[in-house]
């Protein structure tokens, strides 16, 4: 559950990148969405992928 | 100032602005960055959702189908729209001048007064908007994605310092870009500048645009 709170601030995180740059674009927020905030929804994704499969181990489903 | 003053220097400036179409409302960039501005908020508050049950425990299911949403399927969304509202967003006037080194370019483009070949495409209104991309990018989609390259080494010049002053263009300006609108154009076919036996040479490139029509930009002088 731990992994999952991660993923949720770091997508957040990601998030709130991309709040700045639809505001108003700028060099800058650019270069922040694109070399941080996807990275991190990415991560974010990855970890709640991890997590779904571990759930379905354990109920036997995979 | 007073405020009268000021409320008929607005008045001046509003009477000056062209006046909408019957139906306005809004272009498609003001709408697409409204809409990826929402959904980011809503996947915002997924995730809030999301960390409330995640502290509360309970049914791992309904948990997991929340997170779906808010870490899958309205990120690839508003992701979209980020890039679709970063990348036209790159393509103004306003985002060239960005950087401190590009001031005095702008500047002079905006300038009524110039006379160099940017700022004549300007304040004549040739090109109606993202005047620097339009100049600076060949036309097709190869063209786009080069110039977008282009901007994200400038980018990586101006951030890492990496550059000389003045600043000249990279590569020789090619003909094309000019020819694309004018080429085919009576001004240019008729034109005693452009007899039919020196079109051959505009038309392949061996003789630039700017030889006659230089220069391009008359910047003052830049702060790093």
């Amino acid at each position: 559950m731990k992994a999952l709170r991660v993923a949720i601030v770091l997508a957040a995180i990601g998030l709130v990148l991309t709040i700045w740059l639809l505001v108003q674009v700028k060099w800058y927020n650019f270069l922040a969405f694109m070399l941080v905030a996807q990275p991190l929804l990415l991560l974010a994704l990855v970890i709640f992928a991890a997590m779904l499969v571990k759930h379905l181990r354990q109920r036997g489903v995979l | 100032m007073t405020l009268a003053s000021l409320a008929s220097a607005a008045t001046a400036v509003a009477s000056e602005a062209v006046p909408r179409p019957t139906g306005w409302i809004g272009t498609t960039d003001q709408w697409a960055q409204g809409l990826g501005i929402g959904l980011a908020l809503l996947n915002l508050i997924v995730l809030g959702v999301a960390w409330r049950r995640l502290r509360r425990g309970g049914d791992s299911r309904s948990l997991l189908a929340v997170l779906f949403y808010g870490l899958v399927v309205l990120p690839v969304v508003v992701i979209f729209f980020g890039y679709a509202q970063g990348l036209s967003g790159m393509e103004t006037v306003r985002a060239c001048g960005g950087c401190h080194v590009m001031t005095p370019h702008v500047a002079d483009l905006r300038d009524p007064a110039s006379e160099a070949l940017a700022a004549v495409h300007f304040k004549n209104r040739y090109i109606r908007e993202d005047q620097c991309f339009t100049c600076h990018s060949d036309y097709g989609m190869l063209g786009t994605i080069s110039a977008k390259m282009d901007g994200v080494r400038h980018i990586i010049h101006y951030v890492t310092g990496t550059y000389t002053q003045p600043l000249k263009i990279a590569h020789p300006y090619p003909n094309v870009r000019c020819l694309a609108c004018h080429g085919e154009s009576q001004k240019f076919l008729t034109s005693p500048g452009h007899p039919a036996d020196v079109r051959p040479q505009l038309m392949s490139g061996e003789t630039s645009c700017l030889t006659c029509h230089a220069p391009a930009h008359t910047p003052k002088e830049a702060k790093r």
